[in-house]
């Protein structure tokens, strides 16, 4: 079995009050305290923590239930049922503010008592539940150090985390509802959105890399169908790629300077090569025998193929000087690399 | 016939560089390297220098500009002799320097005919130049005339291997041809024989 719902009761006439502490305990439920004035309540909350207020508004002392209750409500989420002999318009406007589970007239039965209270304690199981799984998208979204977004089909932004918020400049919460043309400052994702929104649901996201900023991001679009199938759902998720950029850009420039220094040994190679040829060349001028130019022939071919190599060499210089000379912004990018020194 | 000396850290190509040589009757004196060569210079006073490239120590770039930097050697003829094509920084920086870049292998029987005729140009253009240094003096465009077309036969001589570098080259060659042709107009400079027309290849 598990533990017995508490309920606090708040009554300022005593003997109703134990009433309803009977009443209750004869439904099932625990009652841990019974106050009678605002304060009192407040301070049972605090220790008990219990699982549901009964509030009788007129209560003795200078607070009244209402606003005992809406500190409760407020400070521990406790829902709260109010009990009252009267009722009027003014006193249920002040009511509603502090989102009460129930409101209950005096006289009332065990009936109606039990039946407001399970109603309550359900929904405010039901709130818990809801109020978790925001907590969870919360956490998910930003657990990612990606840029996120959700938005539907008519580009309201439904769902966005921190760090996009953050680039937009705004609370998370006071994006939700607004349309997210009015923050885009990529062209680029702006066409995507409009292909994504008008073209039908693949499941395949499409991605792009754009630089923003002196920063490079690689933003991808993932298109899906809500549950029904009628609307869709768009997720926006955009990461920082700029390491992963400069990183690939010093890559090339090693391989850039691989090659040359490859080149730079061939060149000394040949030289090598070229000087035995020499002297073979030499011997054989010197000393003719039948097979003189035979052997001259295929020196000539080995020396074909070492010039061959020169003008490999040659080239690469050319391809080198090429690379190095069109790339005025990587070379800027390593200069900040190595002020910020954020490679890894 | 001539004195030809000979640096180059390969012995046996010096001795069969030697013997071909001296049978055609040069008088030739060698070294093994650029060190050795500039010691060598200061008894030897050559018609031609053949000087190698890629040697330990002191390569054949650095022995070439310690001739030309001493006054008792900068009027020497040097011809380098590489397995070794130049590239285009090297004929820019060096070209000047040098009266021939040859490439290794060279056909032995022919070797000497190719050396006699560079000394010949060389010979023949040395007094030229100092023949208009005399008749012009201080005048500047003299030595850049005569670089110009040094320069410019090298480029020639070896544009066939710059493939891809075509371009490049080209507009170097074109570049060099327009500063003779200036100088030239408003010179009348005669230019250097032989050079205008370079043997293709090695």
């Amino acid at each position: 079995m598990t533990e017995k719902i508490r309920i606090l009761v708040i009554e300022d006439e005593a003997l109703v009050a134990d009433d309803m502490r009977e009443m209750l305990n004869g439904i099932g439920y625990a009652v841990p305290g019974v106050a009678d004035t605002g304060e009192g309540a407040i301070a049972l909350a605090a220790v008990h923590h219990p699982d549901l207020v009964l509030m009788d508004i007129n209560l003795s002392g200078t607070m009244d239930g209402i606003t005992a209750g809406g500190e409760i409500r407020s400070r521990w989420g406790i829902p709260i049922i109010y009990i009252t002999a009267f009722a009027t318009q003014a006193i249920i406007d002040r009511a509603k503010k502090t989102t009460p589970s129930g409101y209950i007239l005096k006289p009332f039965n065990e009936r109606q008592i039990q039946t407001a209270i399970e109603i309550a304690l359900y929904n405010a199981a039901i709130e818990r539940q809801l109020k978790e799984r925001d907590e969870t998208i919360r956490a998910l979204l930003n657990a990612v150090p990606d840029d996120l977004v959700l938005i539907n089909s008519e580009r309201k932004i439904i769902a966005i985390n921190e760090s996009m918020a953050k680039k937009l400049g705004l609370m998370p919460a006071a994006l939700i509802g607004r349309k997210i043309g009015d923050f885009l400052t990529s062209s680029v994702l702006s066409g995507m959105l409009d292909r994504a929104i008008t073209s039908p649901v693949t499941g395949r996201p499409t991605y792009f890399e754009e630089e923003l900023n002196n920063r490079w991001f690689e933003t991808q679009v993932h298109t899906v169908a809500d549950r029904t199938g009628t609307d869709m759902r768009i997720v926006i998720q955009s990461h920082d790629i700029t390491d992963r950029k400069r990183l690939e850009e010093t890559l090339k420039q090693e391989g850039i300077s691989q090659i040359g220094q490859n080149m730079e040994k061939f060149q000394i190679l040949n030289d090598q090569i070229r000087n035995p040829l020499q002297v073979i060349r030499g011997y054989l001028a010197l000393d003719h025998t039948k097979y003189s130019d035979a052997i001259n022939k295929q020196v000539g071919m080995i020396d074909n193929l070492v010039t061959q190599l020169d003008m490999g060499w040659l080239e690469s210089e050319k391809v080198q000087q090429f690379f190095l000379k069109h790339r005025p912004v990587f070379n800027q990018s390593l200069d900040e690399q190595q002020t910020e020194g954020d490679l890894p | 016939m001539s004195v030809i000396v000979l640096i180059d850290d390969n012995d046996d190509l010096i001795e069969i560089f030697t013997l071909f040589l001296s049978m055609k009757g040069h008088t030739i004196h060698s070294a093994p390297g650029g060190r050795e060569g500039i010691e060598l210079l200061k008894t030897v006073y050559p018609d031609l220098i053949l000087l190698d490239i890629m040697m330990p120590g002191m390569d054949g770039w650095e022995t070439l500009c310690a001739i030309k930097q001493d006054p008792a050697t900068r009027a020497l003829a040097v011809s380098m002799c590489s397995g070794k094509l130049p590239d285009l920084k090297e004929i820019n920086l060096y070209g000047k320097d040098i009266e021939d870049y040859l490439i290794k292998p060279q056909e032995l029987p022919e070797l000497s005919d190719t050396l006699v005729s560079i000394i010949e140009r060389f010979t023949k253009y040395r007094a030229e130049i100092e023949n208009l240094q005399n008749n012009n003096p201080g005048n500047h465009l003299i030595d850049e005339f005569y670089n110009s077309q040094k320069i410019l036969y090298i480029l020639e001589k070896f544009s066939r291997f710059f493939t891809s570098d075509s371009q490049e080259i080209e507009s170097e060659i074109h570049r060099y041809k327009a500063r003779i042709q200036e100088i030239q107009d408003s010179c009348r400079y005669p230019s250097i024989p032989g050079l205008s027309e370079p043997q293709p290849g090695k």
